[in-house]
């Protein structure tokens, strides 16, 4: 790709017809490090002091840091950040980093949430989004443009692999992985018809999962319960493969695409339709639909919060300025919350609005108003929106201690 | 002072003539100071589509903007992306003779036209010069080819060949007009007036005409010949000698001043025949022979480097007065080295000094005029066309002026030592008597003192002539080739930079980049185990090649390693908006290359990234892109030297000689009246 280009130019095609185009995998992809949609509920470790309770909102010239419980910017990074663009940031185990993708210039910033310094710029491919962290040691970074994920040490902040998981070097693409895996990943690709087996440990793919003829896999997530891993069937296919993750076969294809989100207590899964959340059994072979709720406005980037023996789910709509909250016991829509609007250009035909929870705040950025929604989840009520630099698409929050 | 006041009025009175010569030698090289110097020779300063551009479409005519001289021929070769010649005839603009415009056939397929277009073109220019160059471009997404950029670079730039038959000829040339000018004047000024003050005149008269046509005659034939293979030497950069070339070639301008150049001389020719043969009076064909070599010394300044690129009128008049001063200096030396001795045999020994004093005192007036008039025009001349000190070194116009100026300085010495001490010897013996042998350069058995002095004047004066021949020689290659301006200017630098740095245990990452604008310079900031640190300097929209491999670090082992991954570039301008990220090629030689251009001034940062051994690293160099106008290496070059230090002390140079050698002129032709 010859990539001459104005940056500001990218980043108004970023926030506008590019997120189209992904059906909501740029602008940070807040599931990629959800620990819900891999499996893994305990990845996030604690941070230390100074960035712990806080959300870092990535924009083109700052990163602010907010604060939520107090609703405000209590702290702006700017050395150095110069017209960029974010895929997914994603905390390390133990707090102390926060790597983001840095698409502008194709590398991964490291943020010291001690010191809230960007500490090194890690060169990878280009056309970075997501980002996994499948073990302490490593980051997984993973370059659209060549359909390899850069491997990055997470102390020496170097790249120290490179894995070609795409069979055509190139195509977006996601890793699942669970520690019931081993060393084993499993690479989607928008363009390969196929779920890609990636040994770990080897830094190599070793087997693709033929799920078809046409088109690509796209979100993934996996069921513990059942050992069933489900790859959704992107390109107008429209389904969901399911491989059994311990003869690596299809099993079973569900007839409905769309993003999965397993639930904390890993019995159910959400499923984000067009206007409808629908959940499934987790713990079935056969994914039974438990039922659906339809969400006027565009749902997207589902978060989970349990209070009063009540699963609830947040969800941000794209096409409303308002967040939604779901009983996923009742499947009923309990509540609205305004959470801002987010750019719409006129030819979207997909819209992607990101959010992020932790220690019971729903973060929604709304890059059109240039603010960051902070909802209180137990509340359900808007903190505040939180004015940052416009265009903030991506944000991540730093948990407190556990 | 007198009491009447009488004595500082004459003296006033004397010096009056020399105030004014002062006043209007000043006013002169002041008026060619301010002359915005340019780099004469023509050579292309631009084009459209630019070297390297990218366009959507096939442009209907390719257009060449030359800077220096004006084109009198232009033939370009458009070849397109199947090798096919798409160009038609290139015209020269009819009201911008450094226009041209080079028609392109378009392809009636459309996608056929898409692809890497190199433009091949050869001009021959106000000057006489034939000057060459190629350049590329591409139509649709078509990437620009490495080799071909690296060719086209090649070919960019003055070209600093010079034919062997064209400078031999043009110093001939120079030696004769030289002669031309120079003899008859000084004959008359300082030889034929000594030799008048003698007793033994009439055979002494005879003498010096016999000697003095024969000099001319030669000097008229050499200019002949020379102008005859100075012509056809031009018109071959048309085609190979025929009929036909020559035809075209004199329907150029530059063929039609050669025409009248070749008529000019036939013209002296006639004046020397008639001359020589005693129909014409002596003073008249003297006075035809050195007015006639002005004239012909006029149509050479007329297409001189100087009067192309400075201005007509006031180039090709500082380059006449330096030919003119070098005529008074040298053509007269020649009449004193070859004339005077024979006429000294003829004189009777006790008139003999007297002679040579006489004529040398004569001699060196004209002499020192001739010499301020050459000193302070050559100085003019070489602010215009001298950039800077490194250009003396770095192109073979400022080599050739380094010794021309060396050989100029041994002749000045040499004539100090004729005017200064053997004219004083001679003054203090005018009178006695000496003997005739003495004035036989090749006798040195005579012990008289006189006798010694006077074969040591011969001598000196002969060396001092072979100098100054030499020193013609050289102008001749000068005025041949490019001027250090134009190759500071137009440089294009073909060299690519190459920066090695060990990027991992055993394997360097060797990255050639080039053409740039003044190769690599090292930065301030010296990085630890990556050696040093080095700045690219670039041109602004240059289509720039970098050339990635890697390879064993080892000393002994240059085997190359390929990368596992892709080979990227990521360019990023520090302030400002731009990036440029592309994957690298792999070559047919094992190496990963791109050409990319760095479209904005500033500085960049270049990241390479690649696999080697799978093991991926990633390296980041600096760059700055400057044009000639703002970086700071170039700030010599520019402009031909406007501005510069060496360009102003040049000037002030010129008429400091200029004020001093008027000043002297006239204190000498002061001296000389109360003489005689």
């Amino acid at each position: 790709m010859d990539a001459s280009i104005d940056r500001r130019r990218l980043v108004q095609g970023l926030s506008g017809s590019f997120v189209v185009g992904l059906a909501g995998c740029l602008g940070g992809d807040e599931d990629e490090d959800d620990p819900a949609e891999n499996g893994d509920t305990d990845e996030n470790g604690s941070a230390e002091d100074g960035s712990a309770g806080l959300a870092y909102a990535f924009g083109s010239e700052t990163i602010a840091l907010i604060d939520p419980s107090e609703g405000e910017v209590v702290d702006e990074i700017t050395d150095g950040v110069d017209g960029y663009t974010y895929g997914d940031a994603v905390l390390t185990n133990d707090g102390s980093y926060l790597y983001v993708i840095e698409d502008s210039l194709s590398q991964v910033l490291v943020i010291d949430t001690a010191s809230r310094e960007i500490v090194a710029e890690v060169a990878m491919g280009p056309g970075g989004t997501h980002m996994y962290h499948p073990n302490d040691e490593e980051m997984w970074a993973h370059s659209d443009d060549e359909g390899t994920f850069y491997v990055i040490d997470t102390s020496s902040h170097e790249v120290v692999e490179t894995v070609e998981a795409g069979l055509d070097g190139e195509g977006h693409g996601k890793l699942l992985y669970h520690e019931d895996f081993g060393s084993t990943g499993y690479a989607t690709n928008v363009n390969d018809a196929a779920a890609h087996v990636i040994d770990m440990d080897a830094y190599e793919r070793v087997d693709s999962i033929e799920l078809g003829d046409e088109g690509g896999t796209h979100y993934k997530a996996y069921s513990p319960q059942t050992g069933l891993a489900y790859f959704e069937r992107s390109g107008g296919v429209g389904t969901t493969a399911v491989v059994d993750t311990e003869t690596n076969e299809v099993v079973d294809e569900l007839e409905f695409s769309g993003g999965l989100y397993l639930t904390p207590d890993e019995e159910r899964l959400g499923n984000i339709g067009e206007n409808e959340i629908r959940l499934l059994d987790a713990t079935s072979e056969t994914t039974d639909e438990i039922g659906s709720v339809t969400v006027e406005g565009g749902p997207d980037a589902l978060e989970y919060y349990e209070a009063d023996d009540t699963l609830y789910g947040f969800t941000a709509n794209t096409m409303t300025p308002e967040a939604a909250v779901i009983d996923l016991d009742d499947l009923s829509v309990v509540d609205h919350i305004d959470a801002g609007s987010i750019e719409r250009p006129e030819d979207a035909h997909h819209l992607h609005r990101s959010a992020v929870s932790g220690d019971g705040y729903f973060f929604t950025p709304a890059d059109a108003d240039g603010t960051v929604a902070v909802i209180d989840m137990a509340n359900r009520e808007l903190i505040e929106h939180v004015p940052v630099e416009e265009g903030v698409d991506t944000v991540q929050y730093v948990p407190e201690s556990e | 002072m007198s009491a009447d006041g009488s004595f500082e009025y004459n003296r006033w009175s004397r010096l009056r003539p020399a105030r004014g010569l002062v006043a209007l030698a000043v006013a002169a090289l002041v008026l060619t100071s301010l002359a915005t110097p340019v780099a004469a020779h023509a050579y292309l300063s631009d084009s459209d589509p630019a070297n390297g551009e990218r366009i959507d479409a096939v442009p209907d005519e390719i257009t060449l903007s030359f800077s220096g001289d004006g084109v009198q021929v232009a033939d370009a070769t458009v070849t397109g992306p199947d090798g096919a010649d798409v160009s038609g005839a290139a015209e020269i603009d009819a009201d911008d003779s450094q226009l041209v415009r080079v028609p392109i056939e378009r392809s009636a397929d459309e996608n056929d036209a898409e692809g890497l277009y190199s433009v091949e073109w050869e001009i021959l220019a106000d000057d006489g010069h034939t000057v060459s160059g190629s350049f590329v471009f591409s139509v649709g997404d078509e990437p620009l080819d490495r080799d071909t950029v690296l060719e086209a670079h090649e070919d960019e730039g003055p070209d600093e060949d010079v034919s062997p038959i064209a400078a031999g000829a043009k110093g001939l040339l120079l030696i004769a007009l030289v002669g031309l000018i120079g003899a008859p004047i000084t004959a008359v000024v300082a030889v034929y007036p000594a030799v008048s003050r003698v007793q033994s005149s009439s055979r002494s008269f005879r003498t010096v005409d016999r000697r003095l046509g024969r000099i001319l005659a030669t000097a008229g034939a050499v200019l002949f010949g020379s102008v005859l293979a100075l012509g056809l030497v031009r018109a071959t950069s048309i085609g190979s000698l025929s009929f036909e070339t020559m035809v075209q070639f004199l329907a150029t301008p530059l063929g039609r001043e050669w025409l009248v150049q070749v008529g000019l001389t036939a013209l002296l020719g006639l004046v020397l025949v008639g001359g020589l043969t005693g129909r014409l009076p002596r003073r008249g064909w003297l006075a035809g022979t050195a007015v006639g070599a002005a004239f012909v010394g006029a149509t050479v300044g007329w297409t001189s480097h100087s009067a192309t690129a400075i201005d007509r009128l006031q180039g090709a008049a500082i380059d006449i007065a330096h030919l003119g001063g070098a005529g008074l200096w040298v053509g007269g030396l020649v009449v004193l080295a070859l004339v005077v001795p024979a006429a000294l045999r003829e004189a009777k020994p006790v008139d003999r000094n007297d002679l040579a004093a006489g004529a040398i005192r004569r001699y060196s007036l004209l002499a020192l005029a001739g010499v301020t008039l050459a000193g302070a025009t050559g100085l003019v001349l070489a602010s215009w066309h001298v950039p800077s000190l490194a250009a003396l070194t770095d192109s073979l116009y400022g080599l050739s002026l380094s010794a021309k100026s060396l050989l100029i300085l041994l002749a000045l010495g040499l004539g100090g030592l004729t005017r200064f001490v053997l004219l004083s010897r001679l003054a203090e013996n005018s009178g006695r008597e000496f003997s005739a042998a003495a004035t036989d350069a090749d006798t040195d058995t005579d012990t008289d003192t006189d006798t010694a002095t006077v074969a040591t004047f011969v001598h000196a004066v002969r060396f001092e002539v072979a100098v100054l021949v030499a020193v013609l020689l050289i102008s001749g290659l000068l005025t041949s080739a490019p001027t250090a301006a134009v190759v500071s200017d137009g440089a294009g630098g073909s060299e690519l930079v190459t920066i090695e740095r060990e990027v991992t245990d055993g394997v360097a990452l060797e990255l050639q980049a080039g053409p740039t604008a003044d190769g690599a310079t090292a930065t301030a900031n010296e990085t630890g185990n990556s050696g040093s640190s080095q700045q690219l300097l670039v041109r602004p929209g240059d289509p720039i090649v970098f050339d990635v491999a890697f390879a064993s670090s080892a000393a002994a082992d240059d085997t190359r390693i390929d990368s596992d991954g892709p080979v990227r570039l990521l360019a990023t301008a520090t302030e400002g908006d731009r990036t440029v990220n592309v994957e690298l090629e792999e070559t047919a030689d094992g190496t990963y290359a791109t050409v990319q251009t760095l479209p904005v001034e500033g500085d960049w940062e270049v990241r390479i990234t690649g696999s080697p051994n799978d093991e991926f690293v990633s390296e980041t160099y600096d760059a700055r892109v400057e044009t000639a106008e703002t970086g700071d290496a170039h700030a010599d070059h520019d402009g031909g030297a406007a501005g510069s230090p060496l360009s102003l002390l040049l000037q002030f140079g010129a008429v400091a000689i200029a004020v001093v050698g008027s000043v002297a002129v006239a204190v000498e032709a002061t001296r000389f009246r109360e003489r005689t």
